[in-house]
């Protein structure tokens, strides 16, 4: 239950936003981060997995992740190069939030993520009354999205949703950018769930990304033979990619467009080398 | 307001002149083009002089056929191998990213010098993506990244994207650096607004139907098309 004193400290705590200035920008690049992680690990409950940010009445309250059995983790980011927990027993320090919030809404998890390394490992050892409830977290600031291309937790965590077989880094960057578009406009202090973020990256760019929940390709047993009669060239299908290659020439065809696709195909019947293949290509 | 750079020409600027005024016909902004990849050309050929290291040209679909070509002409006796993508710009909320959607890509992997050309270097979006796609394919020892217009801190924020291993080895080739943009988001007097419009390739997405001549004609001495 709230003091009216910490109703007032709550509601003129968080004025930023996701993409109002540095501390936005971080905080995106580490929701994005996450969900590439949790869209994984719930797959199969992604309308009963959500994220909230900015919640209201909360201490801990940047992002805010709710599981299928109801459990919540409450995260704070922090983009700043001096930070110390205070005296938990104190109101307004970072100790008391984070005490707070665990006495509101136990059981959850708390963590508290710092872009700088050296204040990452003094906030190691937080009060005792703190120590077993929160973890600390190092995750890099860049104001640039490419560059956490060479992040390898970032990368990894990027390559378990893509659907290339062997993705290449400018695909990967157009993933990331793709969820960081999205969740750049999610309203605050407003669950959304992981199939909102799923639907809404397919509605937004049905056919400029592959990933896992991207639509697939099914491709038609004649268009695979007519396609495999033209000496040279070399498909395959990758979840919702077709790609192609013809010597140094080779391209890729997402879901949308595939369909289309295949219908010239299947309407011209035969192709008699990659030069027919190609007026196809440039025909969509 | 524009500034030249050390390499800008009389020359240049008159083209680019061209290239600005609306009254430019599609056949004159196409051979404008053309003669500024000349200009170009020159200039990067004094810098690479070495003929012993591969070096690779990279373009875009729409500037095949008359920027990379006239940079072309002044450096095939170097005998570059050639890169050309077609990407798709897309803007999602306030982001925005280009793939790759086709390519046609020589064998790039022994090459040790990388000239990557460009009409305008604004957002560096594309030049981005193409870098990516590029320096996973190869491992250059020098990045040039040549334009006729460099739009203000082109330069300064292409190098932030990537890691210091990759943006110490750029090297800017410019004419001139534009500071404003107008109503519509367009550099100016930048290249007289949309290159594919003012080369008659239409607009974004019907600009990717193209497929250049120079790609024909790399093809023709590669195999049978």
């Amino acid at each position: 239950m709230l003091t009216k004193r910490e109703q007032e400290y709550l509601k003129n705590k968080h004025q930023g936003g996701l993409n109002n200035g540095k501390g936005g920008k971080y905080e995106l690049y580490y929701l994005v981060y996450e969900l590439f992680n949790l869209i994984v690990q719930y797959k199969e409950h992604l309308d009963k997995t959500s994220f909230c940010v900015q919640k209201k009445d909360t201490f801990v309250d940047d992002l805010c992740f709710i599981f299928p059995d109801r459990s919540q983790s409450f995260v704070q980011i922090k983009n700043v190069k001096n930070l110390n927990w205070g005296d938990p027993g104190e109101f307004r320090t970072l100790g008391y939030d984070f005490i707070r919030q665990k006495e509101e809404s136990a059981p959850c998890s708390l963590s508290l993520v710092l872009s700088d390394q050296t204040v990452c490992e003094n906030m190691q050892s937080p009060p005792d009354a703190l120590r077993e409830f929160v973890r600390v977290i190092h995750f890099p600031y860049f104001e640039e999205l490419d560059r956490y291309l060479n992040v390898e937790c970032f990368l990894t965590r990027l390559k378990c949703i893509s659907a290339y077989e062997v993705p290449k880094k400018d695909q990967l960057l157009s993933l990331a950018i793709t969820f960081c578009g999205i969740c750049s406009s999610v309203s605050f202090n407003k669950d959304h769930t992981l199939q909102y973020v799923v639907d809404s990256v397919n509605r937004s760019s049905s056919s400029k990304i592959n990933y896992i929940f991207g639509k697939k390709i099914e491709m038609n047993e004649e268009t695979e033979k007519i396609l495999s009669e033209i000496d040279g060239l070399t498909f395959s299908i990758q979840h919702s990619a077709f790609l192609w290659c013809y010597k140094w020439d080779k391209g890729e065809l997402l879901s949308d467009q595939f369909s289309k696709f295949e219908e010239l195909i299947l309407r011209k019947g035969k192709l008699k080398s990659f030069k027919d293949f190609e007026n196809i290509i440039t025909e969509l | 307001m524009r500034t030249e750079s050390k390499y800008c020409t009389n020359d240049a600027l008159s083209l680019l002149g061209k290239l600005a005024s609306a009254d430019t016909s599609v056949n004159e902004y196409r051979d404008s083009f053309f003669q500024l990849g000349k200009l170009l050309g020159f200039q990067i050929d004094k810098l690479i002089p070495d003929l012993q290291n591969g070096f690779a040209l990279a373009c875009s679909s729409e500037d095949s056929d008359w920027l990379a070509s006239g940079l072309l002409s002044q450096l095939e006796h170097k005998d570059p191998a050639v890169a050309v993508f077609w990407n798709e710009r897309q803007t999602i909320g306030e982001f925005t990213m280009a793939p790759i959607v086709r390519s046609y890509e020589e064998d790039l992997s022994q090459c040790k010098i990388l000239v990557i050309v460009k009409s305008i270097i604004f957002t560096s979006c594309v030049v981005k993506t193409q870098l990516l796609r590029l320096i996973s394919e190869m491992t250059p020892e020098r990045i040039i990244i040549a334009s006729p217009v460099f739009y203000k801190d082109a330069d300064v924020h292409l190098k932030n994207e990537f890691p210091e291993a990759i943006s110490d080895k750029f090297e800017f080739i410019y004419f001139v650096m534009d500071t404003e943009t107008n109503e519509r988001g367009e550099v100016i007097p930048g290249i007289g607004g949309s290159v594919y419009e003012r080369l008659g390739l239409g607009n974004s997405i019907t600009k990717n139907k193209y497929v250049p001549d120079l790609v024909k004609k790399r093809r023709a001495l590669c195999y049978d098309y």
